[in-house]
């Protein structure tokens, strides 16, 4: 009896009271996890893959989101694309998924699951960014362990990541204009900043790391250098009227000039920029890597390149095994062109056979309406197929030495200092003598006015995600202009001002109650 | 449905038996014999089943001399010649008898359903019925649901006021349980199983259906229900959502009993999912869409018909149990074959059982060792999207696809698999074995009278395979690259549990007190990883040879970890015998939350009042046979939530999702995305009740009001945007509150001899609301919630304040017309468009109303049950309906797809996921069970017992879909519902 006592109570004494502390067997807390430049190296990768790929499984099965339940529709540059382009005079896409064709004309509201990606994406991306900031602080490193050899490296990331962080911020600013400016992980509601605040975040953030960046084409492939950083000083300094309301056009050819002078050259070959082997082209200036079969996703390059193959076209001749039959040429855009079938200019590269430029069916995608448009494509510039067919090794272009020398164009023509009309004009004529493969395409000064600049931009840069800040810019969006089935008929017509700008998602609304909707939605 | 009467269950008149036998004896060996001048003897059986009686008591009136019978039930007894016998035994009616000048006198005894106050299985220990505090229903073996039952959810379906009990459609399938309404946002809110005091966790169940599958539901004596805090407050932070105890059956002393079970099933499904047939298809195709016309085959194929079958099923169960007043035993032996009515579709259950009980140191000591094994093999199909939508008039194989196995296929990037391809050679499979062994001791210390040392200790060990294939011969889309997935999981869980318990009587004061105090330890692992991959260079190994994968992926491995631990403890008073207090307290602390809000106390008290005792209530008595008032109070706790949410952690990603730095590929480093302060639900019960019996308990009930009220709701949901690492986190957002009435009735109709009959019945109204949602202000239309079919994502509920949780959220059609595109909806603020701010509530997929009826009838040796079962008030939207329903899809994709027929009424030319015309009445009356046996008690050696039932004999329902009962109520046309029809027979040797 009193073995059975002594039992009963040694048992309890000695399995009772554990700490209830468990860490995970197949992941770690941060201390645990960044211990080398290695590690901190796989967290900065995750930022910029956070741009292009859509989680932790490749191509789906581990969403980085999940407020938006298809994972092949969260990849940003995908999102981002779509908002650039088939809210423009560019492109239609005919899909029936919720709220694309709100996109198309224009009557997008703050439930649009595409809205939702885009917004979402970027605040994870900046979210991202501020914990790889905290985590990597010097007085972090230090407690981490990391090796005093491995120090300065991981500070080298920090300075691409505070890249990654503007460029996202920028993004922000452009597509939702007014959103909260954040810099820490923090379970605070943010507030709202306002245009200037996070134009001036933006414009300090890349002044500083600047200087700090290596040199043009002296980075590793893939990661930032000065040139991506000038050309995004650019970019926010070109559109600055529209983002504060004051011009920045002389702020904008300071950028360019380094652009343009860092040894950057066109490539002869103006479709080589988009095939699996563009990362050896030198008019690229930052790309987003694609690898069919490391970097899989239903998103990035995997989706611009599918996407645009009509049922009407063969996969096989663009490197892939199918077609989504998704986005097609509107008949504005085509029109851009003189002689549509590319034997004057070769950027027009419609494929018209079996098909009508009409598109009277905005929401069928068997339909024979809208022309092709296989920009992109995953063969090489010899011919030879991707190393996977469903997923593409071509990279995404972000920054093209073409776009620079048309920013260098129109800064000129709004008056911008720091630039002369005459090297505008041979700068325009360079990318039009590659297009023609002649002088016979060349333009005269007279010639070079802003209305030829928008549409000489949509000749070069079409289904680059540009177009939307293009013809916000130059006032064409929603109150001018008019394409097929912008505002929802198939002769188009214009829309209200407020589709400048995205609205804030319903779902950060009711987070975030503090928030204030973009006027008129 | 509170069981007050005694039951004839044999366990419990075994026991008693076995306790008589030890009291005669004792009477007979101690009483004073008085003059003795003749004998009668005679034997004792049971009025109803003719059983032999032993331990019956005979003593004569108004002495003390007696006897009792011996095993066989035999006595015999000096008598006087005016003697008259006083018969009794426990439970039954006490019989008077003249002996005259008989010597020989054979009694039959009746039951007397009056008398008995039943022994309930409460949380650490028994109470008796009188006793309880809280809102305890038992269900015992003789009243469960009988015929093919899986699992042991299955037993009790629409037997107990409040508990709705959603069964699964597939075979050995898990059913959704929800005890007086839900109680969760989107937390586990499953009750907690507790199987002979150990609590189950049924995490890491890789492989299988139902976690619950491993118990022999044969095998079961009891379940019993925990339905408010009080009663469940010592399970603390796993019992917000009920908690269910499952009590075993062990050996009896006396004979070894064999029996066997077996029966023979036949299920035929239910398939009016509304699709069209060929020629209505045909039909409307030419009236529509007449250009596609010319497109369609020539074949008329009814896929459904080709994927689902009736089909039959067997189960057989062989049980030895036995015993000495020191030990007993019991075994069991299971095997049951569940075939789906979706071809290939089955479960598959082989389960051993022993269970030994014995008691040593002069009885001060006893223990019980369980092991239970059960083989559970799962092979998965359904029925989905192509099977209804894939062109009616085409052939379901063409000889020129002979690459393809046969089948006619689109060959289109993204059309559908020809189904009946999808089913023959897309092949699922899964394989669980669970090795459960529970110790439970008992130590009665014998100088302190009263106190008792207890152990539970169990060790639960799962693991499991999955294995999926698919050849290269299968074409889906335009990609045939085959596919072959392995995953190996397993887990363990240990328990233990000890806990001191003192009962003591305090003459002087009429008190009786309990007190318990005890410490509770359960750990779980759990992992599963695998390989899988497609591009396959052969089929000829099946899932076999994973080596043949061009494309190998493996697995993450992922393992899961974690601990609770409590003290807990609780105090029985029961003064006078009439007033009654139990009170409990929890500490419990679990893993899965930050070191800040790891430990949540979890208190509960009430009180019962007994009526009848009290001296001015005598006037009672001459209705009531039972009178008692319970009020109640309690905190629960739900920890469902997934391990490591407070904590941020860096996974790697796979080695396809990597990122390309010169020529060198990083898998990345993702945190999880975590609120470091997330908490415990917490739902707090108020229970107020009354139990009852009439007609001298031939009435028996209970009537429930209830007020739940849960706090601290946790939900997946977006943090504020810019914060967090992720866009959505599991945090604390909500309250909700669940009220509602039950109601249980018990009545025995008749009680004689031949004729038996007892009715109980069972209604709950229930009552739900959202409070209080940390999302957005006064003028926020809530969360969207519950994601559907047909389009991506789109939701079709709400979470919003002052409305029932998930409710319907739709356009409402305008009953002025419809527009010529065949929509017109109501414009409900009049801002001249139809957006997002006219989405109005219709509907919720919780029923108002929850009512059972059991009938169990006994006339002779026949015997007819059933079970009726009803919901009422709730709503189901119709995902099928909504995501075919328009013409348009006849030709979309560049092929042809058929609709659904619900399309000829709305005319919808596209899709209309919101529209309000798919949230439908979903009310039902179901014949959930209904049973004849007969009995056949002639051979000595042998009772044997064969039955007919028939499972989902019909369902009265307005729904439109073949089922109304969806958990959730959104119908994506899952499993089929079939009816079951069962021959079978029970042999007790």
């Amino acid at each position: 009896m009193k073995k059975i006592i002594t039992t009963f109570i040694l048992l309890v004494v000695f399995t009772s009271c554990t700490d209830l502390d468990l860490k995970p067997a197949t992941g770690t807390t941060a201390n645990f996890t960044f211990t080398d430049a290695f590690a901190y190296k796989q967290y900065m990768g995750k930022i910029y893959a956070a741009y292009m790929l859509t989680g932790q499984d490749g191509p789906a099965g581990d969403p980085d989101l999940a407020l938006v339940n298809d994972e092949g529709f969260t990849s940003y540059m995908r999102a981002y694309w779509k908002a650039q382009q088939i809210t423009t005079d560019e492109t239609h896409l005919t899909w029936t998924d919720g709220g694309i064709q709100d996109m198309n004309t224009h009557q997008w509201t703050s439930e649009n699951q595409f809205v939702r990606v885009l917004y979402y994406r970027l605040a994870l991306i900046i979210s991202l960014s501020n914990d790889f900031l905290e985590q990597s602080t010097a007085e972090k490193i230090a407690d981490n362990g990391v090796k005093e050899g491995e120090v300065d490296e991981i500070l080298e990331f920090r300075n691409e990541v505070r890249f990654l962080r503007a460029m996202a911020y920028w993004h922000a600013l452009d597509l939702f204009r007014n959103v909260p400016l954040v810099t820490t992980i923090t379970s605070a509601p943010p507030t709202q900043a306002t245009p200037d605040q996070l134009f001036t975040f933006i414009e300090t953030e890349l002044n500083e790391i600047e200087g700090l960046l290596p040199n043009p084409r002296s980075n590793e492939y893939g990661r930032v250098d000065k040139g991506a950083v000038w050309m995004l000083q650019a970019k926010l300094y070109l559109n600055a009227e529209v983002y504060i309301g004051a011009p920045k056009y002389t702020e904008c050819l300071t950028a360019v000039n380094k652009v343009i002078s860092a040894g950057y050259t066109l490539n002869p070959n103006y479709l080589a920029n988009f095939m699996a082997d563009n990362d050896t082209s030198n008019e690229l200036i930052f790309n987003f890597t694609s690898d069919g079969l490391n970097s899989q996703t239903w998103g990035g390059t995997t989706f611009l390149v599918h996407a645009p193959i009509l049922g009407t076209m063969t996969p096989e001749d663009y490197g892939v095994d199918a077609g989504w039959s998704g986005p097609r040429a509107t008949k504005v855009f085509v029109n851009k062109f003189a002689d549509i079938t590319g034997a004057t200019d070769k950027r027009a590269i419609f494929v018209t056979a079996g098909r009508s430029i009409e598109l009277p069916e905005p929401n069928d995608n068997a339909s024979i309406g809208g022309y092709g448009v296989p920009k992109y494509v995953n063969k090489t510039s010899t011919g030879a197929d991707g190393s996977n067919a469903t997923f593409v090794d071509t990279d995404w272009p972000v920054f093209r030495l073409a776009d620079a020398y048309l920013m260098y164009a129109e800064a000129v023509l709004r008056g911008g200092t720091g630039g002369d009309l005459a090297t505008a004009l041979t700068l325009v004529n360079d990318l039009r003598q590659r297009a023609y493969g002649n002088a016979s395409g060349n333009i005269t000064s007279g010639q070079l006015t802003l209305d030829f600049i928008l549409d000489e931009r949509s000749r070069e840069l079409y289904w680059e995600a540009t177009r939307r800040v293009d013809l916000i810019r130059f006032g064409q969006f929603t109150t001018s202009g008019v394409w097929p089935w912008k505002g929802g008929t198939e002769a188009g017509s214009v829309t209200d001002a407020k589709y400048n700008i995205f609205p804030i998602p319903a779902t950060d609304l009711a987070a975030n109650p503090g928030l204030k909707q973009n006027p008129g939605y | 449905m509170n069981k007050i009467i005694t039951t004839r269950l044999w366990p419990c008149v075994g026991r008693h038996k076995l306790g008589m036998l030890f009291i005669g004896a004792f009477l007979l060996i101690s009483s004073n014999l008085f003059a003795q001048e003749r004998m009668v003897s005679g034997k004792i059986s049971d009025a109803d089943t003719g059983e032999s009686m032993p331990g019956a008591t005979i003593v004569i009136k108004g002495q003390t001399a007696g006897t009792i019978t011996d095993v066989d039930g035999n006595y015999s007894l000096s008598v006087g010649n005016d003697a008259v016998l006083l018969i009794s035994f426990v439970g039954y009616k006490t019989k008077e008898i003249t002996v005259g000048n008989q010597s020989v006198i054979d009694v039959s005894l009746e039951i007397d359903i009056t008398q008995l106050s039943e022994v309930v299985v409460v949380g650490y220990g028994t109470q008796e019925s009188k006793d309880v505090t809280g809102v305890v229903s038992t269900v015992n073996a003789k009243d469960f649901n009988k015929g093919a039952i899986a699992s042991a959810d299955n037993l009790i379906a629409g037997k107990v006021a409040g508990v709705s009990i959603t069964p699964s459609t597939e075979p050995g399938g898990s059913p959704n349980i929800v005890i007086r309404g839900v109680t969760s946002l989107n937390a586990g809110a499953q009750p907690l199983i507790v199987v002979d005091g150990v609590t189950l966790d049924n995490t890491g169940y890789g492989g299988g259906r139902n976690g619950l599958n491993f118990i022999n539901p044969s095998d079961i004596e009891s379940m019993t229900i925990l339905k408010d805090a009080s009663a469940a407050a010592i399970y603390g932070a796993r019992a917000a959502a009920g908690v269910i105890l499952i009590t075993t059956k062990s050996g009896k002393s006396g004979v070894p009993k064999i029996s066997y079970d077996g029966y023979y099933s036949y299920s035929r499904p239910k398939v009016d999912y509304g699709f069209l047939s060929p020629s209505n298809f045909r039909a409307v195709v030419a009236n529509k869409a007449p250009q596609v016309l010319p497109l369609l085959g020539n074949s008329n194929t009814v896929w459904v018909d080709e994927v689902v079958q009736p089909i039959s099923g067997q189960s057989h169960n062989v049980s030895f149990s036995g015993g000495t007043d020191k030990s007993t035993f019991s075994v069991s032996l299971n095997h049951q074959v569940n075939n789906g009515v979706v071809k290939y579709s089955k479960n598959e259950v082989t389960r051993a059982n022993v269970k030994v009980t014995t008691k040593m140191l002069n009885d001060d000591l006893t223990v019980s060792v369980q092991q239970r094994s059960a083989l559970s093999k799962d092979n998965f199909g359904s029925v989905s999207g192509a099977v209804f939508t894939f062109d009616p008039t085409q052939p379901i194989y063409d000889s020129a696809n002979e690459d393809y196995g046969g089948y006619w296929e689109w060959k289109q990037g993204l059309a559908p698999a020809n189904p009946v391809s999808t089913l023959e050679q897309v092949k699922n499979i899964g394989e669980t074995r669970r090795n459960f062994t529970a110790l439970n001791a008992e130590y009665k210390i014998p100088y302190i009278k009263g106190l008792a040392l207890n152990v539970i200790g169990s060790a639960d060990f799962r693991d499991g395979k999955s294995q999926q294939f698919t050849p290269t011969t299968y074409l889906s889309g335009t990609s045939n690259l085959g596919f072959i997935s392995e995953g190996a999981h397993k887990a363990y869980t240990y328990n233990f549990e000890p806990y001191i318990s003192f009962k003591k009587e305090i003459e002087k004061i009429e008190t009786n007190f309990e007190i318990l105090a005890g410490y509770s330890y359960q750990e779980t692992y759990s992992e599963s990883f695998g390989i899988f991959g497609d591009d396959l260079t052969t089929n000829v190994y099946g899932w076999n040879n994973p080596a043949v994968i061009g494309n190998l992926k493996p697995w993450e491995i992922n393992a899961v970890e974690n601990q609770l631990q409590a003290v807990y403890g609780r105090v029985n008073i029961s003064l006078k015998d009439r007033y009654l207090l139990t009170s409990s307290i929890r500490y419990d602390g679990s893993t899965r939350f930050g070191s800040g809000n790891r430990y949540g106390v979890f208190p509960s008290v009430a009180l019962g009042w007994r009526l009848l005792e009290e001296d001015f209530m005598s006037f009672l008595t001459q209705t009531f046979s039972n009178l008692k008032l319970r009020v109640g109070w309690g905190q629960l706790g739900n920890q469902a939530i997934g391990d490591y949410r407070y904590e941020k952690f860096y996974f790697s990603s796979t080695n396809d999702a990597r990122y390309q730095f010169g020529n060198t590929f990083y898998n990345l480093l993702r945190p999880t995305g975590v609120d470091p302060d997330i908490k415990w639900e917490t739902t707090t019960t108020t229970n107020i009740g009354l139990d009852f019996g009439l007609l001298d308990n031939r009435l028996t009930g209970t009537l429930d009001y209830y007020n739940k009220v849960t706090t601290d709701l946790l939900a997946t949901v977006a943090p504020p945007a810019f914060t967090n690492v992720s866009d959505v986190v599991t945090t604390n957002i909500a309250e909700m509150y669940n009220k509602g009435i039950e109601l249980g009735l018990n009545y025995v109709v008749y009680d004689r001899q031949k004729f038996d009959w007892d009715i109980s019945f069972n209604a709950a109204w229930n009552k739900n609301e959202i409070t209080k949602l940390d999302r957005g202000g006064a003028d926020s239309p809530g969360l969207p919630t519950g994601g559907i079919s047909g389009d991506v994502g789109q939701t079709i509920k709400i979470w919003k304040v002052g409305e029932a949780y998930d409710a319907f959220y739709t356009y409402i059609r305008d009953p002025n017309g419809v527009s010529s595109s065949g929509v017109k909806y109501q414009d409900v603020n009049n801002d001249g468009q139809i957006n997002e701010d006219d989405l109005q509530i219709v509907g919720k997929p919780a029923p108002d109303v929850i009512l059972g009826f059991t009938s169990s009838m006994t006339y002779g040796n026949f015997g007819l049950d059933f079970t009726l079962r009803s919901n009422l008030g709730n709503e189901v939207y119709n995902n099928t309906a909504s995501a075919n329903g328009y013409y348009s899809q006849i030709f979309q994709g560049g092929i042809r797809n058929n609709i659904h027929e619900s399309a000829l009424e709305t005319n919808y030319n596209s899709r209309q996921l919101h529209s309000d015309y798919y949230v439908e009445n979903a009310s039902f009356l179901r014949m959930d069970n209904i049973t004849l046996s007969y009995n056949y008690n002639k051979l000595k050696f042998l009772n044997a017992r064969i039955y007919g039932t028939v499972h989902n004999l019909f369902t009265l329902s307005g729904y439109s879909g073949p089922n109304p009962e969806i958990s959730g109520g959104i119908d994506n046309a899952g499993y089929p519902m079939a009816t079951t029809y069962i021959v079978g027979v029970s042999l007790n040797f």
